[in-house]
């Protein structure tokens, strides 16, 4: 087991390699000494790994840990003599793009300003978060200059550029691609999703149905085979919780029907080696119409 | 990731059923206990519950840490199976973590006590600020227990901070306060016990079957002058795999062993899910430590002795050529631990040249020791390897 631990994380040291060249850390992805006119980098590149990362982060580090967190850089950056003014750049070198996509999707929420750059970003007041390949980059500014979003964004756009090109985003989103769908709200969890363990990693989103909120759900799994024995599970648990369980149709096209003690009325479905649903309904039957989607979408 | 994920599901659900067959076979006496437990967990535990030091906070021994999920529902399948401590704060997620607190505390507020954070700003305004925005996010009237988030123990007790706070306990915002710590635990724990003032109530400080005993007698020595005890990090490691362990997880006997410690009125382990809440509440059926969960216990603290390093930096002073033997573990670990050579390459190169691994000289009779049986010498010599 050790040695199959091993090799993974070779494999990834040497992907890291090949992404940043041989002979480029991953501190190389910010700029030194300066990002663009008046902004020097102040001191120098600062790495964290697993074991350290609350160290810069506090218990928030624990938030990064089912996303494959591998590395964090960071280094300040100040304006000419305004030592008040600064941003702080970080950036992390997660799992994949799907889990680099999920901790930047932690942070954001619909109603933020997004803006063009990598997979996504956003732009506040007093940050800049964004993603891009497998990596996800939180900005920080302080002070008048420090909290401009012209200047965070030229830091951003610095650091984009030293990060391998790439404006992908998940393809797994596609699978959110439906009619219903809050913008900008789907999130990538990559344990317990919905709160149930058994549920190991999926993507979740807020939607509406007649004007009511709900939340739709697809739970990847790696196989039809383990979807369907994941898809039991979660039969047999609300079963075992008296939850009004109907199981319509039989077979791989099998739905369920039910009252979820966390999430109201469900309705769900296996789809290949997916598990799609829709929660927070007060009549399971309302989802029909978004599960079809989900699972159409799922047959593409 | 899901294969891990997967794992490590089946590994808790799996724990619970051999937790059980274990104690049964191995204690004989504890056969009906067994049985008895394996029927009643259908149906919550009775709470403990214990006081928080002087604030007099009756607290359930098992509180929830907020980070790791984003249901408000788990947080609140936590409170129906009464638990009644919860522990976030504004950094985390930047207050995404609060706002699910929010929605978690409809229905609940008065039956239970919310605990967040708050980084030490200047000038004070930042502070204010920072907790209007909590207050916003939790979205109630009032913080039961506002902690400085890690202080270091310089600041604990600045001035600035403490008019802050005592502004916002003037204006009902806030009922008690503490700080924070995880790392050089004991220095800020004698730092706040120091206070002439008395100022803060409580600590949340990590604490684990892996932590000194000197941390054990600064917890009693807190306790006593009555300060209040808040266990975080009880598992002793995060994000680690412990599939050596097989099919045993070790929460239930790592949280016991912190709950033993009567000193510790309460500990926040992040739970994500359903099963994680009923499996830490569970120990609340029964506190003492069983035998099983002791061998437990021993396996676990096996399977990440070689890694664990507890930073207390008691070696430092042992090697005569002045290695950081500290930051060269860490570069060890991310080598061989996660078989990240670069990292560990790059990390090792932010070591002051003066006490990099360049400066060991591989002396045939290595005076370098870790306190806690960790073989420095082989760990120098892999060092030299790597990165000389």
């Amino acid at each position: 087991m050790r040695m199959t631990l091993a090799l993974l994380g070779l494999t990834a040291a040497l992907s890291s390699c090949a992404t940043h060249g041989a002979t480029k850390p991953l501190s190389a992805v910010l700029p030194a000494p300066m990002f663009a006119e008046g902004w020097r980098m102040e001191g120098v590149v600062r790495s964290f790994g697993k074991d350290t990362l609350f160290d810069h982060i506090n218990g928030e580090a624990e938030a990064y840990y089912p996303y494959g967190f591998r590395a964090l850089v960071t280094a300040e950056y100040v304006f000419g003599d305004d030592l008040q003014s600064r941003i702080t750049a970080d950036v992390y070198e997660m799992g994949s793009l799907l889990d680099a996509f999920g901790i930047y999707s932690n942070y954001r929420s619909p109603a933020m300003d997004f803006v063009k750059i990598g997979g996504q970003g956003y732009c506040g007041p007093s940050q800049v978060l964004f993603y891009q390949d497998r990596f996800f980059v939180r900005l920080t500014g302080f002070g008048t200059a420090g909290q401009s979003s012209e200047h965070l964004m030229r830091c951003a756009r610095a650091i984009s550029d030293r990060l391998p090109k790439s404006s992908a985003s998940p393809p797994e989103l596609a699978m959110l691609g439906i009619e219903g769908i809050t913008p900008h709200s789907e999130s990538y969890i990559a344990q317990s999703v919905l709160g149930y363990a058994f549920f190991s990693r999926g993507l979740v989103a807020e939607a509406t149905i007649a004007e009511k909120p709900v939340r739709v759900f697809v739970v990847l799994e790696d196989s039809p085979e383990s979807a369907a024995l994941v898809f039991r599970q979660y039969a047999d648990y609300l079963a075992a919780k008296g939850s009004d369980l109907q199981q319509i149709g039989a077979g791989p096209a099998i739905r369920l029907m039910a009252k979820d003690p966390l999430h109201k009325g469900v309705a769900a479905q296996v789809c290949d080696r997916y598990i799609v649903g829709v929660v927070g309904l007060i009549d399971p039957v309302a989802g029909t119409s978004l599960l079809e989607q989900l699972s159409a979408r799922c047959e593409r | 990731m899901n294969t891990h994920n997967e794992r490590h599901a089946v590994d808790r659900r799996t724990f619970l059923k051999v937790g059980s067959l274990g104690a049964a076979a191995v204690v004989g006496a504890t056969v009906v206990r067994a049985e008895e437990s394996a029927l009643a967990a259908t149906s919550a535990p009775t709470v403990v519950y214990r006081t928080l030091g002087r604030t007099g906070l009756k607290v359930s021994v098992v509180g929830f840490g907020t980070l790791r999920t984003s249901e408000p529902s788990v947080i609140q399948a936590a409170f129906d199976r009464g638990v009644n401590y919860v522990d976030t704060a504004r950094s985390y997620l930047q207050g995404r973590s609060e706002s699910v607190v929010g929605q978690a505390l409809k229905g609940y507020r008065d039956k239970v006590l919310v605990a967040t954070k708050v980084r030490m700003a200047t000038p004070k305004a930042d502070i204010l600020a920072s907790v209007e925005q909590s207050l916003q996010a939790l979205q109630t009237d009032r913080i039961d227990v506002l902690q400085l988030h890690k202080p270091p123990k310089t600041e604990a007790l600045h001035q600035d901070a403490k008019e802050a706070l005592t502004q916002l306990r003037k204006d009902g915002k806030v009922r008690f306060f503490g700080v924070t710590t995880h790392s050089d635990e004991v220095g800020v724990i004698d730092t706040v016990l120091s206070d002439p003032d008395k100022f803060y109530d409580m600590v949340l400080v990590t604490y684990n079957f892996k932590s000194a005993p000197e941390l054990t007698d600064a917890i009693a020595r807190a306790a006593k002058a009555g300060l209040g005890i808040v266990a975080m990090k009880t598992q002793a490691k995060s994000g680690y795999d412990t599939k050596e362990l097989g099919d045993i997880s070790p929460h239930q006997a790592a949280l016991k062993w912190v709950l033993q410690n009567p000193n510790v009125h309460t500990a926040v382990p992040g739970m994500a899910d359903l099963a994680q809440v009923e499996e830490n509440t569970e120990v609340m059926r029964s506190l003492a430590l069983t035998r099983v969960d002791r061998q437990i216990l021993e396996r676990y603290g096996k399977a990440i002795e070689s890694s664990y390093c507890r930073r207390c930096g008691a070696c430092l002073a042992t090697c005569p050529q002045g290695v950081n033997l500290v930051a060269v573990g860490r570069c060890l670990m991310y080598a061989d631990g996660y078989g990240d050579l670069q990292l560990a390459r790059m990390t090792h190169a932010e070591i002051a040249p003066a006490a990099s691994t360049s400066v060991c000289r591989g002396c045939e009779a290595c005076t370098a020791k870790c306190i806690y049986g960790l073989d420095l010498a082989t760990r120098m010599n892999r060092a030299r390897t790597l990165f000389a």
